[in-house]
């Protein structure tokens, strides 16, 4: 089920994703548009290791993508403008943020653990929000770019910033599918089909939903430093729960559980915005309505449209959808 | 019981009780279970058969009484802190990663086994080795020209036999099957039976099952545990147990007592 | 001191018992459901438009209350119908995801028929000024809430412990499966407990618009704190839903008044220190939702 697509598939969305910055122009469409997409897809990758790969809903990503976001834009605007040591900053600021939560929401599954990624994930836009004379409060504050290694060398922009970013993302891609056909990646598999066999073979689950945290935070904080740099901006609400909401919806839009999935749903989430908000100021109406839509209609996502109907073909009596449920019962009582 | 009278028993449960509201699912039970030993547990529909299993392996922590594993209290043990001290087990409905390969399903526990789960890499030199046991374990339930199928696509029997295998992939040293027969055709019981079989003889395992059909239990049984309504109401040979009144009683009804 | 302390403490009492209200309503659909409703707060909101729409008609405050919490928990059942009930067989990620779409509609759709900024919601003549108690005058419309959400949430007490549907009702909060087995129709239920956590809804938004503002993101304003509080309280816990929403409210209002920065900071501090003791919240069970 993990397969890398097709050779097909993967020639195409390389191909597309390396002309992009020459089709969007001749749309009329800015080439930050596909910078944003590329960082949206880390955004909804992030998501995607605990919700696709775990089984668990999480709902608060964008506290990591938010954190990651500060983090860089602090350490460019405060300390030192250099691109490369503000994405490590940004980056290991994030996993510990991750790592700060990751205990209160490893031992719980299913709607417990997304209530509890909701309610830590807002505890970050809370700060950021209050403690204004570092983060500039509700405005956020700008930066400038920096240059990629700081004093003298060369600044990124337009599109030598999107190839960079498309660089970081392609290898960071390769890195997710490599570990989900890791050992780490098939035990990930096993929690979100079965947990309670997991365990019973004598895998301590909770351990293995730790590190998904971190490399969520990860993946996710990286995604949000690149994109403070991008807008050169960064503002609480990056951090704020309808952001991680947004992440989470991409995810679903293009396929849960599938490499190319976050990256479709990132696109296809960017680009409506960007189009549907240059048409109406009510685009909210819009996406909120393609939500619902998706939800109702196509919970599998546009790649899960195949999918689907293949194992349908093979297996007319399982539901998908409920066999995904995360056990629930495995600790029984524990104190 | 061939346990040395004055050692401790390889594995006893004291006393173990389990509630649900109400319900006393368990309601104090003993078992002192010797090393090889099989041992049958039978009983009506919810006479707390599954639950008895479930705290004895951690599914859920009795209410009281004690469960030691060779000495070592592992009453308040999490469930796969038992499963790394030899302790392993099936369900009554079998499980198994269904959208995974037959390979996959019995990987898992070996990866886990060797300490390589954590790996975000490949396998790396252990690769071969645990390949070579995948192959061993599925040869031991006949199943390896199933190995890259989904084990959605098996059949019952064959669901079954996965996860027997799966249970073994921890290296235990005593297996807890519940029901393996239950909802299989004749001929997948024969075949469950010869694997069970097999766990003690050829792997010199401790096997404890539950079971309805009589003839698999006085086949391979060394000592058989009647409980009803959570309590144990005989215990001792397969055929002092079958042939007991209580027992009789007790199945009247619920169902058929197959005779040996 | 007293004197700067005592309308702090009112005012935490008054948002705790809010954050309660809405609290029990999420706790209620989430146990039976599983469904975490995000647009919760939007019915709040929507609950508060509407009065204020029917008091820009002339209507006076209490029919306003009236006819626009049981509207908005019309509206409420109809959603739970048509988008929300169709999810209910599926695993409870979506039903998240639609009340998140849900939320954004809502929201956008204030914007355009109220305006985006807050409208001018005041209080009735009667209800404003400030009472005398002891020594310190505290805001009337304030001590009104209050007693006006005791009030609710003793209504609520009796429905759900004192009527028949009620009882019905807090057995499948508790325990669904059993209720299946007993053959109680559940899509009622289902219905019944949505209907009733938007009608707690509702009537909190209409309270809290006269207090807090009125604008579209009122209600979501007031869901974070209550879903702390439900973490807090441990899921399902009617009891527990009042002691951590007027334990999160006291802990907001006094910070905000000895250090403002911290004062939603507060809660989570709060929420971290409760997990930390007892990790299903104050008053949680183990329950099926891990
Ligand atoms: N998780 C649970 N929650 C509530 N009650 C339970 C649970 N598990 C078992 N019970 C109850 O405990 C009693 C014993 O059930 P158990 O499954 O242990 O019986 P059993 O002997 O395994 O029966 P069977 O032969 O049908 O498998 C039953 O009344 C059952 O309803
Ligand atoms: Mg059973």
């Amino acid at each position: 089920m993990m397969k890398f697509a097709n050779v097909i598939g993967v020639s195409f969305m390389a191909v597309l994703l390396v002309l992009l910055p020459l089709l969007l122009p001749a749309v009329g469409l800015n080439i930050s548009l596909g910078t944003t997409v590329i960082l949206f897809a880390l955004a909804a990758s992030s998501v995607n290791v605990l919700l696709g790969f775990t089984g668990l809903m999480a709902f608060g990503n964008a506290a990591f993508f938010g954190v990651g976001a500060y983090g860089s834009a602090l350490f460019i605007a405060d300390v030192n403008a250099n691109l490369i040591l503000g994405l490590i900053v940004g980056t290991v600021c994030s996993t510990l943020a991750a790592a700060i939560i990751a205990p209160f929401l490893i031992r719980r599954r299913g709607i417990y653990f997304s209530l509890l990624t909701i309610a830590f994930g807002q505890v970050f836009y809370f700060i950021a929000y209050r403690w204004s004379n570092v983060t500039g409060g509700e405005d956020g504050f700008s930066i400038s770019k920096p240059p990629i290694f700081g004093g003298s060398s060369p600044t990124l922009n337009g599109s030598s910033y999107y190839y960079f970013c498309l660089a970081i993302f392609a290898v960071l891609l390769f890195v997710l599918w490599r570990i989900m056909r890791s050992p780490f990646g098939l035990t990930l598999q096993g929690i979100a089909q079965n947990e309670a066999r997991v365990r019973y073979l004598g895998i301590n689950s909770d351990r293995f939903i730790f590190v998904a945290l971190l490399l969520s935070g990860f993946v996710a904080g990286l995604g949000g430093a690149l994109y403070s740099v991008s807008i050169a901006f960064s503002y609480p609400l990056l951090m704020d729960w309808h952001q991680s909401g947004d992440f989470v919806m991409m995810v679903i839009l293009g396929g849960v559980g599938t490499i190319w999935g976050p990256v479709i749903g990132a696109a296809i989430y960017a680009i409506a915005q960007n189009v549907l908000s240059s048409f109406t100021p009510a685009w909210q109406i819009i996406i909120g309505g393609m939500f619902i839509f998706f939800v109702l209609v196509f919970p599998k996502g546009l790649l899960g449209l195949g999918a689907a109907r293949r194992r349908r073909e093979e297996e007319a009596s399982q539901d998908p959808d409920v066999a995904v449920v995360p056990a629930g019962l495995i600790e029984g009582r524990q104190p | 019981m061939t346990a040395n009278a004055n050692a401790a028993p390889f594995l006893r449960a004291k006393d173990v009780a389990l509630s649900f509201g109400g319900v006393k699912a368990v309601a104090g039970v003993d078992l002192d279970v010797a090393e090889r030993e099989i041992v049958a547990i039978i009983g009506p529909n919810g006479a707390g058969k599954t639950s008895f299993f479930n705290a004895l392996s951690g599914f859920f922590y009795p209410d009281s009484g004690t469960v030691t594993l060779r000495g070592q209290d592992i009453t308040r043990l999490r469930n796969f802190e038992r499963i790394r001290l030899g302790m392993s087990r099936t369900f009554q409905t079998p499980s198994i990663f269904a959208e995974l390969t037959v390979r996959e399903n019995i990987m898992m526990g070996l990866q886990a086994q060797a300490n390589v789960a954590f790996s975000m890499r490949g396998l790396g030199a252990r690769g071969k080795e645990l390949a070579g046991r995948v192959d061993e374990l599925l040869d031991f339930v006949q199943l390896r020209s199933m190995k890259e199928r989904q084990v959605a696509t098996l059949s019952h029997g064959g669901q079954r036999l996965v996860e027997i295998a799966m249970s073994l992939s921890t290296s235990p040293s005593c297996v807890l099957l519940d029901e393996p027969t239950a909802g299989l055709a004749a001929a997948d019981t024969t075949r469950i039976m010869e694997v069970v079989r097999d766990l003690h003889d050829r792997l010199g395992l401790t096997v404890i099952f539950v079971e309805h059909n009589m003839r698999f239990v006085s086949a391979l049984a060394n000592s058989v545990l009647c409980m009803n309504r959570g309590k144990v109401i005989a215990r001792g040979t397969p055929a002092a147990v079958l042939s007991d009144a209580q027992v009789r009683e007790a199945y009247l009804g619920s169902e058929e007592i197959v005779n040996v | 001191m007293i004197e700067h302390l005592a309308p702090e403490i009112v005012n935490g009492i008054v948002l705790g018992a809010f954050y309660a209200i809405i609290a029990i309503g999420l706790s209620l659909i989430m146990n039976l459901t599983g469904t975490i409703n995000l647009a919760h707060g939007s019915f709040m909101t929507l609950a508060g438009y509407l009065a204020f729409t029917l008091m820009s008609r002339g209507s006076n405050f209490w029919f306003a209350l009236a006819a626009s919490a049981i509207c908005t928990a019309i509206i409420g059942l109809v959603v739970e119908r048509l988008l929300i009930s169709p999810l209910y067989k599926r695993v409870p990620l979506y039903s998240l995801l639609l009340t998140f779409g849900l939320s954004l509609v809502f929201e956008e759709v204030f914007r355009l028929i109220w305006g985006p900024s807050t409208v001018p919601f005041s209080a009735p003549p009667e209800l404003s000024g400030a009472t005398q108690i002891g020594d310190v005058f505290l805001p009337t419309y304030r001590l009104f809430i209050m007693v006006a959400l005791v009030v609710v949430m003793v209504a609520l007490l009796v429905f759900l412990y004192r009527t028949r549907l009620g009882l019905r009702l807090r057995g499948a909060v508790q325990d669904a499966e059993m209720l299946a087995a007993l053959g109680t129709n559940t899509q009622l239920l289902y219905m019944t407990n949505f209907g009733l956590g938007i009608l707690l809804a509702a009537i909190a938004g209409v309270l809290a618009a006269g207090l807090l503002g009125l604008g579209p993101t009122m209600g979501n304003d007031l869901l974070m704190p209550a879903f702390i509080t439900v973490v807090i309280g441990g899921m399902g816990s009617l009891a527990g839903s009042i002691v951590g929403g007027l334990l999160v409210g006291l802990a907001i209002s006094i910070t905000t008044l000895y250090l403002p920065a911290a004062s939603e900071v507060i809660m989570y501090v709060l929420m971290a220190v409760v997990l930390l003791i007892r990790p299903r919240g104050l008053f949680g069970e183990e329950g099926i939702f891990g």
